[in-house]
């Protein structure tokens, strides 16, 4: 949304549009929406609690 | 991710299950379009929607520290284009999220929203935001009919529960050799949408069910029908001050079942120990919104003041999303 701002998108139909042709690169995994605004990209991973923390444990394959 | 956690809370045979988030990047690409859009900018917000207080409240305030790290950063680095942060605060209540989201909308300043973070709030304020033409990107909301209702404005960045719910069940199956899973739900949209699913694709192994009530916090009987069914494994959809209090309950019954959950539970509250007061119900009543200029920083402390932890237990160092 910052971005979109910063490219001249100030009102909200302009930046909706931009949200929607939106591809990037995130944190985790790269980001762009199908037509119903979901993540086309998904990953489910496990965590698990060892001695009170929460460490990563695998990533679950989804189909 | 990297994160680290210490909560110096017993070990529980607790696994998670979720998706890692993902947000709309461009840090670096920044630079290019800076200086040429000088004052176009006047006048420009977005929201964060969600809770900041209330029981679930831990989820909804790591989601705004994600967002004014961001707007602070973004406007540390464009002077000519500062962008204000509004909060509005649900606390997870659908209830509350219709007036909310009418009052996002009568601002003609906030031109898109981070949230809402729930499902339920989700669900009512969806309507809203739509008709209003306001663009929405939730990180956390996760059932899956909420794509579907035609609103052009909704967008999520992490898998719904069609994707979650049945990754639990195959960690549940493959991973942790379950035979017999007892699914527990707490009658949210969230909750209960999740553990259908669940349920639905765990199959055979199913061995019971439940629901509880957010706000609960005596789960006695749920435990004794866990201890009954001869589960060796439990689900539970919901939130984490639910989630807390259920699995150090089944723990001191004596009920040793792997507790699996997804990630309306992934907060460090939901693996310490309980609060001495019950967690406050959704419907507790939110404080007028915030108009908070973005570049004041929020203040490190903030992202550590989960509000019932106790006093002397360690605070997590960084918290995970």
């Amino acid at each position: 949304m910052l971005q979109g701002i910063l490219e001249g998108n100030t009102d909200r139909e302009s930046l909706l549009e931009w949200i929607n042709d939106y591809e990037g690169e995130g944190i985790t995994k790269s980001i762009k929406f199908d037509e119903n605004g979901e993540p086309e990209n998904i990953s489910v991973w496990a965590y698990k609690v060892e001695n009170g923390e929460i460490v990563a444990d695998q990533e679950i394959e989804t189909d | 991710m990297r994160f680290s956690v210490k909560t110096g809370a017993p070990l529980l045979a607790m696994a998670l299950a979720l998706t890692a988030c993902g947000t709309s990047g461009g840090d670096d690409e920044e630079a290019s379009g800076s200086g040429g859009e000088a004052g176009t900018c006047e006048d420009v917000a977005i929201g964060y929607f969600g809770a900041l207080t209330g029981s679930a409240a831990n989820l909804g305030i790591n989601i705004r520290n994600g967002v004014q790290l961001a707007v602070d950063q973004f406007n540390e680095e464009n002077a000519d284009c500062q962008v204000a942060l509004e909060e509005y605060d649900s606390a997870g209540d659908p209830n509350q999220a219709t007036g909310l989201a009418t009052q996002a909308i009568g601002d003609d300043s906030v031109i898109g929203i981070v949230g809402p973070a729930f499902s339920g709030e989700s669900d009512t304020a969806g309507p809203i935001f739509s008709e209003g033409g306001l663009p929405t990107i939730s990180a956390s909301a996760t059932n899956p009919d909420l794509s579907t209702n035609g609103w052009d404005t909704f967008h999520r960045v992490l898998g719904n529960d069609a994707s979650q719910g049945p990754a639990a069940a195959s960690y549940i199956a493959d991973v942790l050799k379950s035979e017999k899973v007892f699914v527990v739900d707490d009658a949210s949209a969230y909750g209960a949408g999740l553990a259908e699913i669940v349920e639905e694709s765990a199959g055979d192994a199913v061995v019971g069910t439940d629901t509880i009530q957010t706000g609960q916090t005596d789960f006695s009987a749920t435990v004794t029908a866990i201890r009954s069914s001869g589960a060796d494994s439990v689900f539970f959809g919901g939130y984490y001050a639910e989630a807390g209090l259920l699995v150090q309950q089944m723990r001191g019954a004596g009920v040793e079942a792997t507790f699996v959950v997804a990630d309306g539970v992934k907060d460090p509250a939901a693996s310490s120990r309980p609060p001495a007061t019950p967690p406050r119900a959704p419907s507790s009543p939110a404080p007028a919104s915030p108009r908070r200029r973005a570049r004041t920083s929020t203040p490190p402390s903030r992202t550590l003041s989960a509000p019932r932890r106790r006093p002397t237990r360690p605070r997590p160092t960084t918290l995970p999303t």
